[in-house]
């Protein structure tokens, strides 16, 4: 509702203005043009909010430096059992993890999907992380991240799932 | 890039961080939490899961007898909850204590499984605690200390301190330095001797020699070679005095 009556005072505000352009430079194309600049504005920004957020995420897994694309799914509930702390979802390629190789800590996660009664992941925890969006970074120092030993995306347009609460600030996570 | 005409670039272009619903096909990524581990293996499962680990099927077998002794690792890592550090940490390490005692279980050493990843959870947890112990108190001058919202860090190199006026007590020792140099190259040859012998000055080691062993060296008595000395110091600070 509150986006619908910022479209249409957005819209009038065009009007007016384009109209008062008009008549102060004396041609009579401007009003069109404005309007129309002004309303592919719009159409853009529109078009921008149908689509879910990526998120550029860098964390030190390891020792070495990793920057990956994430998607934030709010359907991700995975939580580790005993801390409750919230899990995030990453491809096994994009980290280089081998779980039965691995000398820092392995936390197996229990899930259930769609398909899937009972399962466990295993996960891992990395350090530093830095998850940016358009708008600014969030910073953390610990996340725990679900090793997948398949594709997230089948286009490779993200290797990572994001869990909603890493994007809380002040959740007593980071 | 993909091949398309110009306004496709630009409408890809200006949704670029954006997922549109058109890319995302059936993704399925509804995934629940859940807070029970698997429980044990019973008997004929374990000795068949053992059995495909020691005949070719280890790919199959090691992650079920994981997933089947995590609560082994629980009971073991709960043990330890008193050392502050975290339980799920403390799990964490007994699994992979858990995973190297199933990489290297032998069914003809005639223990069982639980007993010997019993150990070796038990070890990797000890292990860890040991090593934890060691650096904690030693933090790196670079890692951060904390870390606030948007992602300034606090070094311990920010806080350690410097007295205020070294940079002007280095200036002092410079000066100084240049105008002893100076001083130094004006004394009379064998003067000059003396001292730079006396205080090991131009010597690649630096070596100082006693007054007897200058005194020997130039075929004088040490006493006069005392006397000397004190003469030449006397000397060399007026010089440096009247410089400044």
């Amino acid at each position: 509702m509150l986006v619908m009556l910022i479209v249409v005072m957005y819209l009038t505000g065009c009007f007016q203005a384009s109209y008062r352009l008009e008549k102060l430079t004396g041609i009579s194309g401007v009003r069109l043009v404005i309007a129309v600049l002004m309303a592919a504005v719009l159409g853009i920004w529109l078009l921008r909010q149908r689509g879910k957020t990526l998120y550029h995420v860098c964390f030190s897994y390891r020792g070495k430096e990793h920057e990956l694309v994430a998607l934030l799914d709010t359907g991700n509930d995975l939580r580790e059992p005993i801390s409750g702390k919230a899990v995030c979802v990453v491809e096994e390629s994009s980290i280089l993890c081998n779980i039965l190789e691995e000398k820092e800590g392995v936390y197996m996660i229990p899930y259930h999907a769609v398909g899937t009664d009972a399962g466990l992941i295993p996960a891992v925890k990395v350090h530093q992380v830095k998850i940016m969006d358009s708008g600014g970074a969030y910073h953390c120092q610990e996340m725990l991240l679900a090793v997948y030993h398949g594709r997230l995306s089948a286009h490779g347009k993200y290797q990572m799932l994001l869990h909603l609460d890493y994007l809380k600030e002040r959740n007593g996570l980071c | 890039m993909l091949d398309f005409n110009w306004p496709a670039k630009i409408y890809w272009f200006l949704c670029k961080d954006r997922l549109l619903p058109e890319d995302t096909e059936n993704e399925l990524f509804y995934i629940g939490g859940s807070d029970v581990l698997p429980p044990p293996l019973n008997t004929k499962e374990e000795n068949e899961m053992i059995w495909k680990l020691e005949n070719g099927k280890a790919e199959e077998a090691k992650p079920v007898l994981i997933e089947r002794n995590l609560r082994l690792v629980v009971y073991i890592a709960k043990k330890f909850d008193n050392t502050g550090i975290g339980v799920e940490d403390l799990v964490s390490i007994g699994t992979i204590g858990l995973i190297k005692s199933i990489n290297t279980f032998r069914s003809e050493k005639n223990i069982k499984l639980a007993t010997y990843a019993s150990r070796c959870i038990e070890n990797e947890i000890l292990m860890y605690l040991r090593r934890n112990n060691k650096t904690k108190l030693e933090v790196s001058i670079d890692e951060p200390l904390n870390v606030d919202w948007d992602g300034n860090e606090l070094l311990l190199s920010d806080v350690l301190g410097t007295e205020e006026d070294i940079i002007y007590r280095d200036i002092e020792t410079e000066v100084e330095r240049t105008l002893l140099t100076r001083a130094i190259s004006r004394l009379k040859e064998r003067e000059r001797t003396i001292i730079m012998l006396r205080f090991g000055i131009n010597r690649s080691d630096g070596q100082e020699m006693t007054q007897k062993e200058v005194a020997e060296l130039l075929g004088i008595s040490q006493s006069y070679i005392s006397r000397l000395e004190k003469k030449i110091m006397k000397r060399l600070q007026k010089e440096m005095i009247r410089e400044e």
